[in-house]
């Protein structure tokens, strides 16, 4: 009895050094070093506003310095009906795919002189590099028989990171 | 043990606020907002008296605007409409035809406005080469029309064609108020004898 054991353990030893050995003849790790960084550039910016479909107006449409403000005055609407459209562009120039997120329109209640937004759609996504037009169209009301009138409105328009498009 | 339960909850707090600070800063980074200011202003108002409305033929089928009560043995050769303007060409193939003849011109407006039209009148004036056109009446089928409803407008005359020659012009004002603001449309017949 004295005997067989031993034997039994050399023989153990064995075969878990050879089980070792062939593990790691047949085995291979490959390495993938990288290296990952955020450079992230978020920036929406107007890139154009162009006053078309002028009727008994005389509009003007003006981006500030920055970009990121649109002035719009359609002052002496002369008639009913009378108006203007501003065609805008918005450009992604940053390399973040953004998103629409909110759009705030105020002072554009008022029944005699229309302010309509064409185009504008939240959720819409702007990917990085690409351009997204819509158009303002301003217009004394062509049934309204109320003039003199002055309004003020702003649009506020929120982008935010299109996170939809990430891994 | 009281203490160190104090100092064990600011440090929570402190790690929760870092954390909000740093979403922040986060959600700052890729948030960005453009902004439209705009002014608009308007004149004072001056009403037009233009009425937005369309003519059409009544009856495609047959294609005609002139109806029946029409002299005997008198055709209709054809019956233009440009714009606001009817031009019937007709040929008499008789010489003496009975008088207390009740023709009828008929055509549609449709109310192209926003708003109802109301209180509508329609008045006529013609001249006729040789005074065969009388009684000549215009009749509204609706006093007021709703957006986008139609109406008919119906031009009743009498007539003598026996010369073979008359030429008739009518000119058909008709007035609505659309709006608290009184609109007119004008629309002339022309009557041409084929010679």
């Amino acid at each position: 009895m004295k005997k067989t054991n031993k034997y039994v353990i050399p023989i153990l030893i064995f075969m878990i050094l050879l089980l070792v050995g062939a593990y790691a003849i047949f085995n291979e790790v490959l390495f993938i070093g990288g290296t990952a960084g955020t450079t992230g550039d978020f920036e929406i910016q107007f890139l154009s506003a162009t006053t078309t479909n002028i009727v008994g107006s005389n509009p003007t449409a003006v981006i500030s310095a920055d970009k990121k403000t649109l002035t719009i005055a359609v002052d002496d609407l002369s008639h009913p009906g009378a108006g203007a459209q501003i065609d805008v562009v918005v450009k992604n120039i940053g390399n973040i795919p953004a998103v629409l997120k909110t759009v705030d329109i105020n002072g554009v209640d008022d029944p005699d002189i229309i302010v309509e937004l064409i185009g504008v759609n939240v959720d819409t996504p702007l990917d990085a590099n690409e351009e997204y037009s819509f158009s303002i169209k301003v217009y004394w009301d062509p049934e309204s028989i109320v003039g003199d009138k002055d309004i003020v409105f702003s649009v506020e328009l929120e982008y935010e990171q299109n996170t939809s498009t990430g891994y | 043990m009281r203490r160190k339960k104090r100092q064990k909850s600011t440090f929570i707090f402190l790690i929760i606020g870092i954390y909000i600070v740093i979403l922040g800063t986060g959600v700052a980074l890729f948030s960005e907002n453009l902004n439209i200011w705009g002014t608009a202003s308007s004149n004072q108002y001056i009403c037009s008296d233009q009425l937005n409305v369309i003519p059409t033929l009544i009856d495609p089928v047959n294609n005609r605007y002139i109806g029946g009560g029409l002299p005997p043995r008198t055709i209709v050769e054809n019956e233009t409409l440009n714009e606001n303007e009817l031009t019937i060409v007709y040929r008499g193939l008789h010489k003496n035809s009975p008088a207390n003849t009740v023709t009828s011109i008929y055509f549609e407006i449709n109310n192209k406005h926003l708003y109802s039209m109301i209180d509508g009148e329609a008045m006529v004036t013609y001249s006729s080469q040789n005074n065969n056109l009388y009684n000549v009446e215009p009749i509204l089928e609706f006093v007021n029309v709703g957006i986008s409803k139609k109406t008919r407008v119906t031009i009743k005359f009498m007539t003598r064609l026996n010369n073979l020659k008359d030429e008739v012009n009518a000119r058909v004002k008709i007035t609505y108020t659309v709006n608290d603001c009184a609109k007119n449309f004008y629309f002339n017949i022309i009557l041409l004898p084929l010679v």
